[in-house]
């Protein structure tokens, strides 16, 4: 954001327009929330709402509708958003109640990483498409690499990538209006039963249960594959090689050429009672647009940190033709059939994060039944969402 | 008019104006008393006074940090809510199983190794040891937990591959993928973290007891465990309340779950402790309720101060006049 930020002040010198980038500190939406209520808030901007915070930032006041500034900014680009994103489901996520909020950053959709020269060892070059046939080689990994103690598949210990990746790869549709996530369905149970069965047959241990903040088990290759955001595979090409590590859309039910995946889209937004929120609008439109200079720094380089593109331009110029990422421009064709996850997810993401886990433990390590578990998840997902009074009414 | 040694003798002098000097005298000095603890009261009354009084008054409230300017009183709401949330109770049992395993343990560790200590007679031998020993105290407790989260690691840590590669144990502990483990564990580190505190408590009284006890109880014939269980022992009985006290406070720990675990609670909830609960309900989950959170940590300190009391109550022993 710096480079592109600096690109866009030399844009806009002669105009006497210039802006001012500052590293967010820990904790700073309580002290933006306090600066916002004593209207005394320096910043106009910020750059990076996580989707799961995007909820809650609207609901606090955090972020404002900038339907008004994008209708008058003098950025091209803002006459008609829409038709400038890669799919148009992607315009639908940044806005909530018919307004406006968001412009977005990057967008993540979940692959699977696997590395490619373990697959190599039980005799093929790419993923089956379907996860029964996925579940067969898993099979062959471990027995192929259990002298260098390989476990075959990873887990991350919260819902939104692993479990919630394959369980949308299975039901398009699977939150209510509310946001809140429906796990009472045939599909979540056929996800958490093939889980089940991938503990059983050790092809998913304890150990390769992976916590949010740290993945050394797949950094030390002691991983064949993982569902997770584009970073696992980043992380593994940066250390075993692009030769070595591989990425590509999850299997899928059933040979489709519509496959799911898992989508979000990370965005900007504006303070309300911010100082110059045109000017910020303005900002936000440049560096994330689809084109010019200031997009072209920024677009340039989001797919080395974490992310991808928007816009059908910057797909075209940084993603079609990247040599060490090609899972991500194959990835792209799921876009048009997955579910981009919209803000309201946000009102139930953190009791889904805490609370669903737990209880998929308990029914992984054997001490109770697949209705028990969902049963068990969902109440404490609703209790836990009634404690808060922003959740939608 | 102060006598030589220091105490008033009543003698009264009278002054110019005709009222006795010495109550102006004590008059100024109790001025001057004032003047000196005048910046510790005010340091206090803001950074200690104040929080307290504040962190009341949210905890009667439904104080919400998400929601602007929410901060409604709600009486015993709050306590209403915690006697009805599983969560708080689970958390709150966990706690007082990391606390009866704490206590002990530091007790234990911190007494044998001031023992040890306390045989050196040499002042250079004995005063490397107790630096050696208090370390881990100076250490960062950041630095501290994450070392031992790498020593732990299942897979990769050296404490399994110490006790599968070397030993040949058949199994290792999965010590924070195992959640019969996952308290143990936390306790382990916490105690390698503070002993040395409690060492040096120990040591202090250690080295206050009157060495010619002991040489009386050699020549009536007393062994070393004899000499330690009957003199030692009880003239530490003072040390011993005072490392229960704080070992007490112990209940609302958060660093411990934290570090270990930064975004989840371990397998099946192991490490969700009542200080890690009260804090994500302040910081992390939802409209960050500061209202629960405060009362939470109110409850834990009552808590704390009852065990701290029932220790006084029961080890203080008589005052000795």
């Amino acid at each position: 954001m710096r480079d592109a930020t600096a690109a866009y002040n030399e844009q806009m010198r002669s105009k006497g327009v210039q802006v001012e980038l500052e590293d967010t500190a820990t904790g700073w939406e309580q002290k933006v929330l306090a600066m916002i209520k004593d209207k005394s808030l320096p910043w106009s901007a910020h750059g990076y709402a996580p989707f799961f915070n995007q909820y809650s930032y609207i609901k606090s006041g955090l972020a404002t509708p900038i339907d008004d500034w994008v209708k008058s900014s003098p950025v091209p680009w803002a006459k008609d958003m829409k038709s400038a994103y890669y799919a148009p489901n992607i315009d639908d996520v940044n806005r909530f109640e018919g307004k406006l909020y968001f412009i977005p950053m990057k967008l993540n959709i979940h692959l699977l990483g696997y590395r490619k020269d373990y697959l190599k060892e039980v005799g093929l070059q790419a993923v089956p498409d379907t996860w029964d046939e996925f579940e067969k080689v898993l099979g062959d990994v471990k027995k192929a690499l259990a002298s260098k103690d390989v476990i075959p598949f990873a887990m991350r210990k919260e819902f939104y990538r692993t479990l919630g990746t394959a369980y949308v790869t299975r039901r398009e549709k699977f939150f209510d209006d509310k946001g809140v996530i429906n796990l009472d369905t045939p599909e979540f149970y056929d996800t958490i039963n093939m889980y089940n069965r991938w503990f059983k047959n050790g092809l998913i241990t304890p150990d390769s249960f992976i916590a949010p903040d740290d993945i050394s088990a797949w950094e030390k290759g002691k991983i064949f594959a993982g569902i997770d955001s584009h970073s696992w595979i980043r992380q593994a090409k940066k250390i075993w090689g692009v030769e070595a590590a591989a990425g590509s859309l999850p299997p899928q039910p059933a040979k489709t050429d519509k496959p799911r995946t898992w989508m979000h889209v990370d965005s900007g937004f504006i303070f309300p009672g911010a100082p110059m929120p045109q000017e910020g609008t303005d900002w936000l439109l440049s560096i994330l647009g689809p084109d010019g200079g200031p997009a072209e720094q920024w677009w340039g380089k989001v797919i080395t940190f974490s992310g991808s593109p928007v816009h059908k331009t910057m797909f075209d110029k940084f993603v079609v033709k990247n040599q060490d990422y090609p899972e991500i421009a194959d990835s792209y064709k799921a876009i048009a059939n997955s579910p981009i996850l919209p803000v309201i997810i946000g009102s139930s993401y953190g009791a889904v994060q805490t609370k669903v886990w737990p209880w998929m433990e308990q029914f992984w390590g054997g001490q109770i039944s697949d209705k028990e578990a969902v049963a068990g998840a969902m109440k404490d997902v609703q209790e836990e969402m009634q404690k808060s009074l922003l959740r939608p009414q | 008019m102060l006598s030589a040694s220091g105490t008033s003798t009543g003698t009264v002098t009278v002054g110019k104006s005709g009222r006795p000097m010495g109550r102006r005298r004590v008059a100024g000095d109790a001025l001057m008393g004032y003047a000196f603890i005048a910046p510790a009261v005010v340091l206090f009354a803001l950074f200690q006074g104040y929080p307290i009084i504040r962190g009341l008054t949210i905890a009667f409230s439904d104080y919400r940090y998400l929601i602007p300017d929410w901060q409604p009183f709600n009486g015993v709401d709050n306590w209403i809510q915690m006697s009805r949330d599983a969560t708080f109770w689970a958390a709150l049992s966990r706690s007082a199983t990391y606390t009866a395993l704490y206590a002990p343990g530091i007790i234990v560790c911190g007494l044998a190794a001031a023992g040890l200590i306390s045989a050196f007679r040499g002042p250079a031998e004995a005063g490397t040891y107790r630096v050696i020993a208090y370390l881990p105290v100076v250490l960062p407790i950041a630095v501290a937990l994450l070392l031992w989260r790498q020593l732990l690691n299942n897979q990769f840590g050296y404490v399994n591959y110490f006790l599968r590669n070397v030993l040949h144990l058949p199994a290792a502990p999965n010590w924070l993928g195992d959640a019969a483990w996952v308290i143990p564990t936390l306790v382990i580190a916490a105690v390698w973290k503070q002993v040395g505190q409690t060492i040096l408590l120990f040591l202090i009284g250690i080295y206050g007891i009157n060495r010619e006890m002991y040489e009386a109880a050699a020549i009536d014939g007393a062994g070393p465990w004899r000499k330690f269980r009957y003199i030692t022992l009880p003239l530490l009985r003072p040390t011993f309340v005072l490392v229960l006290v704080l070992s007490a406070g112990v209940l609302g720990t958060v660093e411990e779950s934290l570090i270990f675990f930064p975004t989840e609670y371990g397998p099946r909830n192991a490490a969700l402790l009542i200080g890690r609960y009260s804090y994500d309900v302040a910081f992390r989950l939802g409209d960050l309720r500061w209202g629960y959170a405060a009362a939470i940590s109110l409850t834990v300190g009552i808590i704390s101060m009852l065990l701290s009391a029932l220790v006084f109550r029961t080890l203080r022993g008589e005052r000795l006049e």
